[in-house]
């Protein structure tokens, strides 16, 4: 079960931070999408130390906590997806296929006429799609 | 526990006893301990210690016995590491086996006794005979009946001879490899033997076949087979793991669910060592996060809670512990391994130790809050005189039996069951073991190790996660100064990075630790910022430490905004910390916070203000606005605002001033001593400010007062260039211009140049037409007051070459221009010094200036020396005290400058000419053309007279009037030079400088563009090369003219000579050639003709050498005259002789007519000479009624001729 999703922006800032689960505790999303950045960092710096997969947005699977795993996704404008799940093992191809719905939907709250970029993210239309992106996780995609 | 781990984390050594001949065993143990695998040694010194290697007797296994009360008996393994050989050496002395009856019966015996010892058990018995000395015979029956004794086959018994070292070695290495062998022989039919059983099912509980398969697993450690003993273990382990599955861990004693989580640590060490030693980092790790997260759920009944806690920390740690040692000693670091299909994959993170060692501060995090939970707990229900049992004296309290129990009480009985303690007895022991439990402390240097190695990874957010943390840890054990100043180093990245939630809940702990410590400057300073902070919504304060610090949502934020403002205005007191004073302002403890361009506060209080205009008179009012924004969530009200300035006396405070503009209508003009500021809107206000500097007028800040004895100052910045605040960049800001006017907005600053006051006076800088080179130019500088009276003022003077050079042209080099100044400022001497050569000094610059009353004025002549043409920008500033009421504080000044032109003057120029008809043959000229008969410059003929011709153009726009031309000889005695003509012989005598005195006009005006000349005699008396002949000076002055007083600017000039001083020109003459001609030509003709009357014509040639010169001549014909005389001849001249060539003419024709032109050819300088066309003219007049002889001079004769 995805327990929270957040966009970081380029400066690692939050843009957006959703936990889906009834506690209300979201501090630990706080931190753990924080320190996920660390993770990303590490990741990009070295698979471009080892040249491969420079064009690989998925960055897998970041790192566990002792609840959650935290999965990462980073777009070529800098911009990290980070997701965090309570499956011990989650497919590889649902998490990507999830990345890119939520990237699709950033993409379209970014491209909103009023959206001011380097802002937060306060569409409601963007919170109720990744709602929806959410719910479908791991069921098949839709034909 | 810790010590059986210990036990644990080293394999197994195999244990062997010795026992006779003591005097051997050290050599024997340290060999054997040397030995590969190593053997670790039982020395048993005498055959009486025997007993003590006695086991108990075994039981066989029934399947109809009762489940055991524990999994793993305590004492199993120390007993096989210490106590339980594996093999027994019996060491005999030579002497007592092959000596007498008595010894042999002695042998016997001990080998009877050894018998007996090891009966019904599998021990390995090796007899060794101890040869000290090379003597003696072996007696071979004695032998076999002793093998027979102690039933040992061949190979067991070997001889032990020591009294050579070479020999002593290889009995060691016999007796270690006979010994080694046995050994694992021994383990492995240990081993076999246990495994039997387990196959053979003889038995019903799951507890025994967790007990089998451990010892399985130790035996095959104890043999090395490692592979063997990693499978035992699991099997062990999975089966420990069914056991738990079966009964519900939250229904089982607190005990029970101990007991299965120490036997269960215990075997998943053993698991996770041998994994790590063999090399497989990533399988040990999925080995551990299937541990962790299947036994965290374990966690027994609720008053447990703490142990579970406890006991999942150090798993975490032992297992950080155990992968740093691996990872220390290992060559190459471990990949993550994702080749294993269907397993999950393992992240470097899980690689790391630090991620061990951090989630085991956290559950000691955890341990600590079930602990004080349960704390209360048993406290509330507690009778206050128990006894805790456990912590008896030693003789009553008994290790425990099985791993994981508790300590038995010996005195309850004999059997297990009566001795271990009961529950509550248990929980007290634990309760009152763990209050001594230091929990932060350990947390803390958990989260520092876990801290030091995340940094070796360079994750810096982790760190600053590790840093809250314990941050938050120190909070809980009471160290606020630590917890502030680890939390104050977290703040900084979240503030930057703009993580809002993280940094409010370092801040909510950080104010709480300003409280308790009772900082009250601290405490303001953490409340406004987490108050200001753009929270959407509610956060929680720390998910690890628990609700030490109450939730932060908006019902919160309304509280505690409220609580910090009457605090700051004195209104309430906060509460510091257990049994100390609560925390109160006063004037002995008051709060100012401050607010410059970086500081987070500045959510708070942000001021931005914009003078109207640029710049402002002194004296003059001027309008400020400012715009003041906060983020505080209520609306926050000031008593008095004070708005500081550079000059102090324009600072303002609303207690004594007003605001003249306020854009909230409804404060009514008498209570505005407050300042009321609505969240997130921009408050403007406007006050009027009058400078009393001149210079720069700068807004500082802004303090507002909370009450008597808080203010926040809070540095403003320029409107125009204001710069976001750097925090929050990211969250929905306030999109509203602080000010409505776009342009002030934009453009306003918080600084305002403040001018000196408008000066009342006018200067005024008149000069004529542009200066002349070399003249005094006088300006005439004229202040005439336009509505001050001038009290005292200087007036200073100064120039600067201009940017255009004479022709209109903007310079190119300018700093080589700079170098040699084009002109001087100068000023007429007092009158006292008419001796000196010049009239002017230089001038000093400044000039005082008298009193000038209103509507009066004063004038003062300044004069411009140029000393090449070139214009300048005369400047004269002005400074002064008016002596009017009220303007006299000021000093005033004023500012003009005037740009002047100036032109060069004359243009002299001079050439040298031969006398008329009289040319000389000078030889430096024969290549020249002479044609023209103009002897160039250079060459003049020696002692004979030159004509010099000086021309003067006035090139200026203006007339000149000329005083003197003369030319100064450099030498009379080489070359003689007069002033020829009778032009100037009557101004000759007079002296200029008495023309001045006398007031006369004197000279001649040279109009602009006319040309004056002036002829000289110039007669060179020695022959030279180089000859100067010295230098033209030419007086003039600038004609003033009575007609040119219309041009205004003269007319402020007095028009008196003294104005204008002469100036002289010098121009040095070019050096000439001088030669002494050898021959002399001179034409000799009436300077005119009467039609029809002869005359004669000379040419005279005279010779100046000293030889005969031959010189030959022709006559060309003209139509105007006819004559007599040879057409053409050679004569030969004598030395110093002169030849004349004369002819008889009769004019023909009347005007001008060429005479005839006489060729003259030296033949000893092949040089011919013909005058020029112009010299041999003559005008005839016609007769008869032209009478020559009438007039005196030609003119006259022509003036008649024209008349009539």
């Amino acid at each position: 079960m995805i327990v929270c999703v957040a966009v970081v922006g380029h400066n690692n800032n939050p843009l957006y931070l959703q936990s889906f689960i009834d506690d209300d505790n979201t501090l630990k999303f706080h931190y753990i999408v924080h320190c996920s950045l660390d993770v990303i960092e590490e990741k990009v710096s070295n698979s471009k130390r080892a040249g491969v997969n420079l064009n690989e947005t998925f960055l897998g699977l970041l790192y566990p906590t002792e609840d959650y795993k935290v999965y990462g996704y980073m777009s070529n404008t800098k911009i990290k997806f980070v997701l965090v799940t309570t499956d011990q093992d989650s497919r590889d191809a649902d998490v990507r296929n999830f990345f890119r719905r939520l990237h699709a939907a950033y993409v379209d709250a970014a491209s909103n006429p009023f959206h001011v970029p380097g802002k937060k993210i306060t569409s409601a239309v963007f919170a109720e799609r990744v709602g929806n992106i959410v719910k479908s996780f791991g069921a098949p995609a839709p034909a | 526990m810790v010590e059986d781990m210990e036990e644990l984390r080293t394999p197994p050594v195999p244990l062997v006893a010795l026992v006779g001949c003591p005097e051997y065993h050290g050599a024997i143990s340290l060999y054997l301990h040397r030995e590969q695998p190593p053997l670790n040694t039982l020395a048993l010194p005498d055959f009486a210690k025997l007993p003590i290697l006695g086991g108990k007797d075994k039981k066989p296994i029934d399947a109809r016995m009762p489940p055991p009360l524990g999994i793993l008996k305590h004492d199993w393994l120390t007993k096989h590491r210490t106590r339980m050989p594996a093999v027994l050496a019996v060491l005999l002395d030579r002497d007592h086996v092959y000596g007498d009856p008595t010894q042999w019966l002695q042998v016997c015996t001990h080998l009877d006794n050894v018998k007996l010892v090891l009966r019904g058990r599998n021990v390995k018995l090796v007899v060794a005979i101890v040869q000290p000395t090379s003597q003696g015979e072996i007696n071979e029956e004695r032998l076999a009946a002793l093998r027979k004794r102690a039933e040992v086959d061949a190979k067991c018994c070997i001889v032990f001879i020591t009294h050579e070292p070479s020999e002593l070695r290889r009995s060691l290495a016999r007796l270690g490899s006979i010994m080694g062998e046995l050994a694992t022989i021994f383990y492995r039919e240990e081993g076999r033997r246990v495994k039997l059983r387990v196959e053979k099912k003889s038995y019903s509980s799951l507890e025994l076949s967790v007990r089998y398969n451990f010892k399985i697993a130790v035996y095959a450690e104890f043999r090395r087979d490692w592979v063997a003993a990693l499978k035992f273990y699991e099997t062990a382990y999975s089966l420990l793991q069914e056991v738990i599955s079966s009964t519900s861990m939250e229904l089982q004693p607190v005990q029970r669910v101990v007991e299965m989580k120490a036997v269960a640590e215990q075997l998943h060490f053993k698991i996770s060592n041998l994994l790590l030693h063999g090399g497989k980092e990533t399988e040990a790790v999925r080995w551990f996060r299937e541990h962790a997260s299947w036994y965290k759920q374990m966690m027994g009944p609720f008053e447990g809670a703490f142990l579970h806690w406890a006991w999942v920390s150090r798993q975490f740690q032992v297992f950080g512990e155990l992968l740093q040692n691996r990872l220390a000693t290992a060559s190459q670091t471990p990949t993550p391994n994702n080749a294993m299909r269907g397993q999950p994959a393992i992240s470097e993170r899980e690689l790391q130790p630090a991620y061990y060692h951090h989630v085991s501060a956290v559950y000691m995090v955890k341990r600590r809050l079930a602990f004080q939970a349960s704390l209360v707990a048993f406290e509330t229900f507690e009778e206050s005189n128990a006894v805790d049992v456990l912590a008896g004296p030693p003789e009553e309290v008994g290790p425990p039996v099985y791993v994981g129990q508790a300590p038995r009480l010996l005195k309850r009985g004999t059997d297990n069951h009566s001795q271990s303690p009961t529950e509550t007895e248990y929980m007290r022991h634990s309760i009152l073991l763990e209050k001594t439990f230091k929990h932060s402390v350990i947390a803390i240097a958990l989260f520092k190790k876990a801290h030091e190695l995340y940094q070796l990874m360079e994750a810096g957010r982790t760190c600053y996660l590790l840093l809250s943390d314990m941050g938050r840890e120190y909070f809980a054990a009471k160290d606020y100064v630590t917890a502030m100043r680890i939390l104050n180093s977290v703040v900084g990245i979240y503030r930057e990075e703009g993580w809002v939630v993280l940094l409010g809940s370092a801040l909510t702990y950080l104010r709480e630790c300003a409280r308790r410590l009772g900082l009250a400057k601290e405490f303001a300073v953490y409340g406004f910022e987490l108050l200001a902070l753009p929270l959407s919504a509610p956060i929680s304060h720390g998910y690890v430490s628990g609700s030490e610090v109450d939730t932060f949502g908006n019902l919160e934020r309304t509280q505690i905004h409220q609580e910090l403002v009457e605090f700051l205005l004195g209104a309430r007191n906060i509460p510091s910390q257990e049994g100390e004073s609560a925390m109160t302002l006063s004037s002995a403890l008051p709060v100012h916070l401050e607010i410059d361009l970086l500081s987070p506060l500045r959510t708070v209080l942000s001021v931005c203000v914009a003078f109207h205009s640029q710049s402002v008179r002194l004296g003059k009012v001027t309008r400020l606005t400012l715009a003041i924004l906060t983020n505080l969530p209520s609306p926050v009200v000031f008593d008095e605002v004070e708005i500081l300035f550079n000059q102090s006396s324009c600072n303002f405070s609303t207690l004594k001033n007003n605001f003249v503009e306020d854009d909230h209508e409804d404060l009514g003009s008498g209570s505005m001593s407050s300042l009321e500021l609505q969240p997130r809107k921009w408050k403007r206000v406007s006050i009027d400010v009058i400078a009393e500097e001149s210079g720069k007028l700068e807004c500082l800040a802004v303090v507002a007062h909370f009450g008597p004895h808080a203010t926040i100052r809070c540095q403003v910045e320029s409107m125009g260039s204001r710069e976001e605040i750097p925090f929050w960049k990211s969250e929905p800001g306030i999109d509203a211009s602080p000010l409505a006017d776009p342009m002030l907005a934009s453009l306003g600053q918080k600084v305002i140049q403040v001018e000196e006051p408008e000066a009342l006076v006018d200067i005024s800088l008149e000069a004529p037409s542009p200066g002349l080179v070399g003249e005094a130019f006088p300006v005439c500088i004229t202040i005439s007051s336009a509505g001050h009276s001038i009290q005292a003022g200087d007036l200073e003077v100064y120039f600067a070459p201009s940017g255009k050079s004479e022709g209109g042209e903007l310079s190119t080099s300018p700093t080589t221009e700079s170098e040699v100044s084009p002109a001087e400022l100068l000023v007429r001497h007092s009158g006292d010094n008419p001796q000196s050569k010049d009239n002017f000094e230089l001038f000093a610059g400044l000039v005082e200036v008298p009193e000038i009353s209103t509507g009066d004025s004063w004038s003062t002549v300044i004069y411009v020396r140029w000393l090449e043409p070139k214009a300048i920008i005369l400047m004269a500033t002005f400074v002064y005290h008016a002596s009017e009421e009220g303007a006299s504080k000021y000093q005033y000044r004023l500012h003009k400058s005037k740009e002047f032109d100036c032109v060069e003057t004359l243009a002299i120029e001079h050439h040298y000419m031969p006398p008329f008809r009289r040319d000389a043959l000078l030889l430096g000229n024969l290549d020249a053309d002479t044609t023209g008969g103009q002897v160039p410059a250079a060459t003049l003929a020696l002692k004979e007279s030159t004509i010099l011709v000086v021309t003067l153009k006035n090139k200026s726009p203006v007339p000149v009037r000329l005083f003197k031309i003369e030319v100064t000889e450099e030498d009379r005695s080489r070359c003689v030079v007069h002033k020829s003509g009778a032009v100037l012989k009557e101004e000759e005598s007079i002296e200029p400088s008495n023309d001045f005195t006398e007031g006369a006009a004197v000279g001649i005006v040279v109009a602009p563009e006319e040309i004056f000349t002036q002829l000289f005699w110039v007669y060179p008396l020695v022959p030279s090369n180089s000859l100067s002949v010295g230098t033209i000076s030419v007086l003039w002055q600038r004609a003033m003219s009575s007609d040119s007083n219309a041009n205004a600017s003269e007319a402020t000039i007095p028009n008196d000579k003294k104005a204008v001083d002469s100036v002289n020109n010098q121009v040095p003459l070019a050096t000439i050639m001088v030669e002494s001609p050898p021959l002399v030509i001179t034409l000799d003709c009436p300077p005119h003709a009467v039609l029809g009357e002869a005359f004669t014509m000379t040419t005279k040639v005279q010779n100046m050498t000293n030889t005969l010169q031959e010189v030959s001549f022709s006559v060309v014909d003209t139509a105007g005259f006819i004559f007599s005389g040879a057409h053409s001849d050679t004569v030969s001249i004598l030395p110093r002789g002169t030849h004349f060539l004369s002819y008889n003419l009769v004019p023909l024709a009347s005007g001008i007519q060429q005479l005839p032109r006489v060729k003259i050819n030296s033949a000893w300088y092949s040089a011919s000479f013909q005058p020029s066309p112009l010299s041999t003219q003559i005008f005839v007049f016609p007769y008869p009624r032209f009478d020559p002889a009438r007039y005196s001079s030609i003119d006259e004769a022509f003036g008649s001729l024209a008349i009539s």
